[in-house]
């Protein structure tokens, strides 16, 4: 059993990308179509959570929010995957708790570098 | 401008227009004069001025009193038309919802798409990964790292094998010259023999003399022929033990010396078969070798191969990912047209009521929807477009 990541996006062929990556390199992925249901997703066994920014219902920012004053797990390291670049994008995530961020596009090693780095 | 005022302006070139064609009747009917020409000329550029002037006007109502409509490139509208502008553009505006569903649709499908293109390009390096992976167990790890593989194996089972062929060679030769030295020992023996055979010979002789020279002696001399007569029987068990030994050690060299033809026949098979396998063990060795560099190089290629299809997928994978940027920015097309769809049906029933654009309710400040655009859009790119057409915008703006 590889460690879990659940992985954010309305996106479909963004998260199917993500969870091929993840599955290769032996990771377990649960896949949440937005940030409400990434909530409802989250488990005490989660080891990362890598959301993308834009979602309908709730957003990557407020799913971090979310996370961080929650009980669940509270201190699970996030991966915020934007579409921008732009400092304030960044700064307003690690506000809000994330631990790292991933601009779109992006290669899958690259993906996976982060996450190694986030994880240890 | 009054409505009055614009219909009694526009009406002038359609008067003047009137007149000419009057004029132009009567100088048809009567008779055709150059004063007649000149008033006909003078009509006509009054009728083109006033016509001039009509549009105008019109133009200058338009971007006083609806700058909206006017951004939206319906130049020729005038005031009486802005009027009954509504119920057209109620109907125009039906099309919106059906802009935004196909809009919508596009994201679908484009999200369908590059559902299918991520899940065969992901299959296709997996299953680039696997097969190499299924080449490298095949062959054995054939890497540097590690020599544990079947035809090293075998390599090694072969070096043996010729190596326990030298070893027979080398114990036939040793029982070769052991056996060798056996047939020596029993021709010595044989020797001996001969020689015994003689010494019994001559003891013999010896006991008939003796038992002649005791019957010579008479009476005195028969305890000596007794002795003679035993050693004569003595002489002749000895002759024949002898003789025995001779048959056995004789039968023993055939035997042995049979041996050693078929110990050195067997050697010389061997050495032959030593010798062939030696050249089969190079022949082999050498194909091995080579059979291993071309796999190790073949190994090594599709590694690369694989490694260079992983790269392509990456980058196609990131291409793909535009799509989902792509979706992004449709959305936020498709949110602002929604929007827009609204601000414009409230505006059409407030014309409707009669209200106009000083209540509040028809004044869409562009200034508020410029704000709202920049914080709805996410991507650095889409807020330089706004700005860009903003920039633009004020400039046409600033001439006019």
């Amino acid at each position: 059993m590889g460690k879990k990541v659940l992985i954010a996006d309305d996106s479909t062929s963004m998260r199917q990308m993500i969870e091929f990556t993840l599955s290769d390199a032996g990771y377990d992925v649960v896949q949440a179509v937005d940030g409400e249901d990434a909530y409802t997703k989250l488990t005490t066994d989660v080891k990362l959570v890598v959301t993308d920014l834009n979602m309908p219902k709730v957003t990557g920012i407020e799913l971090i929010k979310k996370i961080r004053i929650g009980s669940v797990n509270k201190f699970v390291p996030v991966i915020m995957l934007t579409t921008e670049s732009e400092n304030s994008i960044k700064e307003e995530g690690k506000k809000a708790g994330a631990t790292a961020w991933i601009v779109k596009p992006f290669a899958p090693e690259n993906l996976l570098d982060t996450i190694k780095k986030v994880m240890g | 401008m009054k409505i009055e005022q614009f219909i009694t302006v526009k009406k002038i070139p359609h008067v003047l227009q009137a007149l000419g064609l009057l004029l132009c009747i009567f100088q048809m009917l009567y008779h055709f004069t150059i004063v007649s020409m000149l008033i006909l000329i003078l009509f006509t550029i009054a009728y083109i001025i006033f016509c001039y002037m009509g549009i105008t006007h019109g133009r200058k109502d338009v971007r006083t009193d609806n700058a909206v409509l006017m951004e939206t490139g319906a130049e020729n509208i005038t005031e009486k038309e802005t009027v009954d502008i509504a119920p057209l553009v109620k109907n125009k505006i039906t099309i919106f919802p059906v802009l935004t569903e196909q809009l919508k649709a596009v994201i679908n499908q484009t999200d369908t798409a590059a559902e299918g293109l991520i899940t065969a390009f992901m299959g296709i390096n997996r299953q680039a990964k696997k097969q190499l992976k299924s080449v490298q167990e095949l062959f054995g790890n054939i890497s540097e790292q590690s020599g544990r593989n079947t035809l090293f194996e075998t390599q090694q089972e072969l070096q043996e094998i010729q190596s326990n062929f030298s070893s027979m060679v080398t114990f036939f030769d040793k029982s070769i010259a052991m056996i060798s030295d056996v047939v020596n020992q029993l021709g010595k023996v044989d020797q001996f023999a001969l020689k015994i055979k003689k010494i019994g010979h001559m003891t013999n002789i010896l006991a008939l003399n003796a038992s002649i020279e005791a019957a010579h002696t008479g009476d005195a001399g028969s305890g000596f022929k007794v002795i003679a007569s035993e050693i004569n029987a003595l002489s002749r068990d000895s002759s024949n033990s002898i003789g025995e030994i001779a048959e056995i050690t004789e039968k023993l060299t055939s035997n042995i010396n049979s041996i050693k033809k078929e110990l050195e026949s067997v050697n010389r098979d061997t050495l032959e078969i030593g010798k062939r396998t030696d050249t089969l063990f190079n022949t082999a060795m050498g194909k091995i070798g080579d059979t291993l560099q071309d796999a190790a190089s073949k190994m090594s290629s599709i590694a690369e191969d694989a490694e260079v299809l992983n790269k392509d997928i990456s980058k196609v994978v990131v291409s793909i990912q535009f799509q989902d940027i792509t979706r992004q920015r449709i959305e936020h097309v498709i949110a602002p047209l929604e929007t827009l769809q609204k601000e414009i049906t409230s505006l059409i029933q407030s014309a409707e009521k009669g209200e106009n654009g000083e209540n509040g309710t028809t004044q869409s400040s562009l200034s508020s929807d410029d704000s709202e655009l920049m914080e709805h859009y996410t991507m650095e790119s889409e807020r330089d477009i706004l700005r860009k057409v903003k920039e633009s915008s004020s400039k046409i703006h600033g001439k006019v």
